[in-house]
């Protein structure tokens, strides 16, 4: 490369057998950066550029090649699901998407209204970062977040990190959680997609279910523009089988139905090919009324809840030569939420509680690539919250300032990959009225690693070590003689070794995947409800987890012949999560409440120019409601069976995409959470027009 | 090629096919008048004990029979002879005649019962009623049973007819009411007022009950919870702020004033006395009897139970029960099952029972003609 500077000069033979050279070792190290998600992630990963590179920008080519994927490569836990993948393997919401992850667990309270957050490796909720788009969700009263606004259709891909995010170039919040759940969407159309696009879709199904959506997106060398709009209205009113003594009757969710939309809009300006700025804005409107859990001999509910979220982000991208680029991202939230009961028992019989958040935020990181194979990242965010709330006189209307600073060192070569990361915290509480919670600032250290063991295999080892803390959150800390200002943070310390295999043996297996994680995950300080007097409950640090689990992944490809190919997948949980509070006490080395011991999935699909089929399970072993095992809180085990079946019809500039499918084929009746039966047998059609 | 598609087409038709058998969706009722394979104990002299549960966590609440003649507690004995739940929540109950009166707070129900099967004669389901829903306390005097609800009424339930006829609007969130001179005397606690600057009510209101309508309202210190009536005085324990107020037993006097009896958290009345708890969280609890007609308070020498939640006295068998919470490290546990320590009128204990999670309610059998 530096003969090619030294002789610029040079002769027209030279420089042109030069070029290829330079264009060929272009295209190869394109080819080898572990992770091309070029859309809305600012995250990348650079194992091969020169230092002594000077940027050309050469036109846009598509290689075909064995890619080694970034399952196998990662050095933490990693787990991807693309647009493919939802499709393919017949994933119809978020959590069926949750269900099929390893070490994933959710908490469902049913139908399409129904709340569904996720733990995992048996953390709890408020310790998964949910990352939408490249910027972490915050929610600071409940520290977690309802996906069930998400829906597939726009998602790009969903990525979890169960430890330590393996990526350098992310905001320092990225690496503040336990586990981050990345939702992708397509907000920005890929970079070979050029001109417009439109895709117009209806979906249909069970229990008065509707669910138009729509995008459009353009893009061009200087600028690159989306928005797409959804929305959903649904009674949910499903059936479910009573169980009460000897009597079995069938009922249905009464008081159910929701009404949500949501609408993005998307731009990017391109200033040069290596600096752009992109913007978005988003409102999501979610009105539903709750059935609530079911209790015996009573029919009635009254419950709403009304959720409303608006955030604008721009985020800045640049690389200021071949050693050095820039993200910068700010970006404003508001959401307010409003739930409301019915009941003579209430003040004027009826209650409403309305909360509402506002949030600053904005963060800036530099890369650094001192040498070839070497990164080092500086990230610093600032982050204000703040929560406002009529429910009490007494509300102290708690904000929050965040400050976290990461420095993370990268090093990776054909065999070893070694990341370093130190994460600062320092938080700063106030509230209007009232004492402010403690302010913490603290030091959170995280290491990850992983060898190649047979050199040209993707055969690798893995090791890594998390530190980590979750500040507690506003309801924990204030909420009327409930929360407790003096809460420290809780913390977790996560070891997790793992082996992973990728090869593509034969041209009738043309992919196969396997990894196999163990873990061990300790924590600390665990925010536990407990009495303060015979009356009064309130927060404690009093509680202490130890995890031990397994994660095993396996995906492999089938090639029948021409056309017709075959997928398996599917992934299994060990989870053994003790309560360490107290050798006197009950739960001493029980499990964990709604922690089952063993979960998994697996999924088949026949891929080939007729109709592509998939069948799929996921299934969970037994649980305990309480952290006190006995058999009277036992929830038992399921396994939930769907099927799917699909097909695109192409013509010349558009296609229309067909699915329908079946879920809960067995109408199996089953709890996730108690008191919240979750649906029977259902259906589903989506109907999607793309130009 | 064409064998691969038909093997799956197949495949997926049949299970397809295996969908398609749906269950009836014609609700299967078990015949509800079929004879029980159990049959309960007759009890003539005896206790029952409702417990609440904890519906969330899917632990049962129930009712319990004690048998002062054979010394056995039966558990869950509604479900056992009716073959399905009380109910989420069960909060209070009374024998009254012939029948059994049994209030299921979170369920919103009210069960009678034949007292000496325990079958169930009638459920009432308050959903929806506009004359008083969620059960919170009963009393009954001329074949009447009155009914304390939550939602700021008292209910009046006529015992033969087995109906509700009549409600009165007391104020809101009453509790623990008390029948005294024709009268009743219901708390206003007023808990659910959050908006408020304080927690609590400070009235309990005076219900006559012919005509039944609302006679007054008495200014009480600050918390009232429950009143109770014994040798022609009335009474209220006032639970204070549960901080620098503390929770004390008041008597309600002629002229509606009230003065202080003494500290404690939770009364029984039976015959002229009353049995107050001093329950301390994480400390000594005192128990003490008043005698009514002398004014005095002295102690009642028991030996310490670990964590009463309750209090009740059978004067005419010459029992006191008081329920409590297992202790571990000094920490009530609130999800395991409760105790029932039966003791004398003198405070020697004479046993002890398993009962369920979170006792609600003790009453007795009346007394035989």
């Amino acid at each position: 490369m530096s003969e090619y500077n030294n002789n610029r000069g040079a002769g027209n033979n030279s420089f042109s057998s030069r070029m290829r050279k330079h264009f060929l070792f272009l295209a190869l190290g394109y080819l080898s950066v572990s992770s091309a998600q070029k859309v809305g992630d600012i995250s990348f990963q650079s194992r091969d550029l020169d230092s002594d590179t000077v940027v050309v920008t050469l036109k846009n080519i598509e290689v075909t090649a064995q890619k080694e994927s970034k399952e196998t490569k990662s050095t933490t836990p990693y787990q991807e699901i693309d647009a493919g993948k939802i499709k393919e393997a017949g994933i119809t919401d978020i959590s069926d998407a949750m269900r099929r992850l390893a070490g994933v667990n959710l908490r469902d309270y049913g139908g399409a209204g129904g709340i569904k957050t996720v733990s995992v490796r048996g953390l709890g909720a408020a310790h998964t970062a949910v990352i939408y788009d490249g910027v972490t969700l915050s929610d600071c009263q409940t520290g977690e977040i309802d996906l069930s606004r998400y829906s597939l259709d726009n998602v790009r891909s969903i990525n979890l990190y169960s430890g330590e995010n393996d990526d350098i170039f992310i905001p320092a919040r990225a690496a503040a959680s336990s586990a981050s759940l990345y939702i992708n969407s397509f907000s920005l159309p890929g970079a070979f997609d050029s001109g417009s696009h439109l895709k117009a879709q209806m979906r249909f199904g069970s229990f008065g279910y509707y669910n138009p959506f729509a995008r459009f997106d353009y893009s061009d060398e200087k600028i690159s523009l989306s928005a797409n709009g959804e929305y959903i209205h649904t009674r949910n009113n499903y059936p479910f089988t009573l169980v009460n003594g000897g009597y079995v009757t069938r009922e249905k969710r009464e008081n159910s139905q929701m009404n949500s939309w949501k609408g993005e809009m998307n731009m990017r300006w391109k200033f040069s090919s290596v600096s752009s700025l992109g913007g978005k804005i988003y409102y999501y409107d979610n009105s539903r009324n709750l059935p609530g859990p079911v209790i015996y001999y009573v029919k009635e509910s009254h419950e709403h809840l009304r959720d409303r979220n608006f955030f604008g982000q721009l985020n800045y991208r640049g690389k200021f030569s071949s050693k050095v680029s820039l993200s910068a991202i700010s970006k404003f939230n508001w959401s307010s939420t409003r739930y409301q009961d019915k009941d003579g028992q209430y003040t004027g019989g009826v209650l409403d509680n309305r909360y509402y958040q506002k949030e600053v935020y904005t963060s800036a990181c530099l890369l650094i690539i001192p040498s070839r194979g070497f990164l080092l990242d500086y990230s610093v965010d600032w982050a204000w919250n703040s929560l406002v709330s009529n429910s009490t006189k007494k509300a102290s209307d708690p904000y929050r300032h965040s400050i976290l600073q990461s420095i993370a060192a990268k090093y990776s070569n054909e065999r070893l990959s070694f990341l370093l990361r130190g994460l600062y915290s320092v938080y700063l509480n106030g509230a209007k009225t009232g004492e402010a919670g403690r302010n913490e600032n603290r030091f959170s250290p995280a290491v990850s690693i992983s060898y190649r063991l047979i050199p040209e295999h993707s055969f690798f080892i893995r090791g890594s070590y998390k530190n980590i803390f979750r500040m507690p959150t506003f309801n924990e800390a204030y909420f009327d003689n409930y929360g407790s200002i003096n809460l420290s943070p809780e913390t977790t310390d996560q070891f997790n070794v793992g082996l992973t295999f990728e090869r593509n043996p034969a041209s009738w297996l043309p992919e196969f995947q396997i990894s196999c994680d163990g873990y061990i995950n300790l924590v600390k300080n665990k925010i536990v409800a407990l009495p303060y007097n015979m009356f009064l409950w309130t927060m404690s640090n009093m509680g202490k987890v130890r995890v031990f689990g397994a994660d095993l992944n396996l995906t492999a490809t089938f090639s029948l012949n021409s056309g017709n190919r075959l997928l398996l997948g599917g992934s299994y949980s060990y989870q053994r999560a003790q309560p360490r509070t107290n050798p006197n006490q009950y739960d001493w080395m029980k499990q964990v409440a709604y922690t089952p011991l063993n979960s998994g999935s697996i999924s088949l699909s026949w891929l080939n120019p007729w109709v592509d089929v998939a069948v799929h399970t996921v299934g969970t072993g037994s649980r305990y409601t309480t952290n006190n095992n006995i058999a009277e809180t036992r929830l038992p085990g399921y396994f939930d069976f769907g099927t799917s079946l699909s097909h695109k019809f192409e013509f010349k500039s558009c296609s229309l995409d067909c699915r329908f499918d079946l879920l809960n084929i067995f109408d199996k009746q089953y709890e996730i959470v108690a008191r919240y039966p979750m649906p029977g047998r259902s259906w589903k059609l989506t109907i999607a027009f793309q130009y | 090629m064409k064998k691969n598609f038909f093997y799956f087409g197949f495949l997926a038709i049949s299970l397809l096919g295996a969908a398609s058998c749906s269950d009836s969706d014609s609700p299967e009722k078990d015949d509800p008048s079929k004879e029980p394979a159990y049959v309960a104990p007759v009890i003539k002299d005896g206790a029952f004990i409702l417990t609440q549960g904890a519906y969330y966590a899917k632990l049962e609440g129930g009712l319990f029979a004690l048998d002062y003649s054979t010394g056995t507690m039966t558990d869950y004995v509604f479900k056992k002879v009716n073959d399905r739940n009380l109910g989420a929540t069960p909060q209070c109950g009374i024998v009254y005649g012939s029948k059994m009166y049994l209030g299921i707070w979170e369920s919103n129900t009210i069960e009678i019962l034949d007292r000496y099967s325990f079958r169930c004669l009638e459920q009432i389901s308050l959903g929806n009623s506009e004359n008083g829903q969620k059960p919170r306390s009963m009393v009954a005097y001329n074949g009447k049973v009155y009914v304390s609800m939550y939602d700021g009424k008292v209910t009046r339930l006529d015992t033969l007819s087995m109906r509700i006829d009549a409600s009165v609007e007391v104020g809101p969130n009453p509790d623990k009411m008390a029948l005294y001179n024709g009268r009743l005397y219901v708390p206003i606690t007023d808990g659910e007022n959050w908006g408020a600057d304080n927690y609590a009510g400070t009235t309990v209101s005076v219900v006559s009950l012919s005509p039944f309508e609302m006679e007054k309202s008495i200014d009480v210190p600050f918390n009232p919870t429950s009143c109770v009536a014994a040798a022609g005085s009335v009474f209220v324990l006032c639970k204070g702020n549960y901080a620098d107020i503390p929770s004390a037993l008041y008597q309600i006097k002629e002229d509606d004033s009230t003065e202080e009896i003494g500290k404690g958290n939770m009364v029984a009345a039976s015959g002229d006395k009353l049995y107050l708890v001093d329950a301390v969280y994480m400390g000594k609890n005192s128990y003490y009897i008043y005698d009514i007609p002398s004014k005095t308070l002295s102690p009642f020498p028991i030996a310490d139970v670990e964590y009463p939640s309750g209090i009740a006295v059978d004067e005419k068998s010459g029992k006191v029960f008081i329920s409590s919470y297992q202790l571990i490290d000094n920490k009530p546990q609130y999800e395991l099952p409760c105790y029932l320590c039966e003791l004398d009128l003198t405070g020697k204990l004479l046993k002890k029972y398993d009962i369920g999670v979170g006792e609600a309610s003790i009453f007795f059998t009346p007394a035989q003609k």
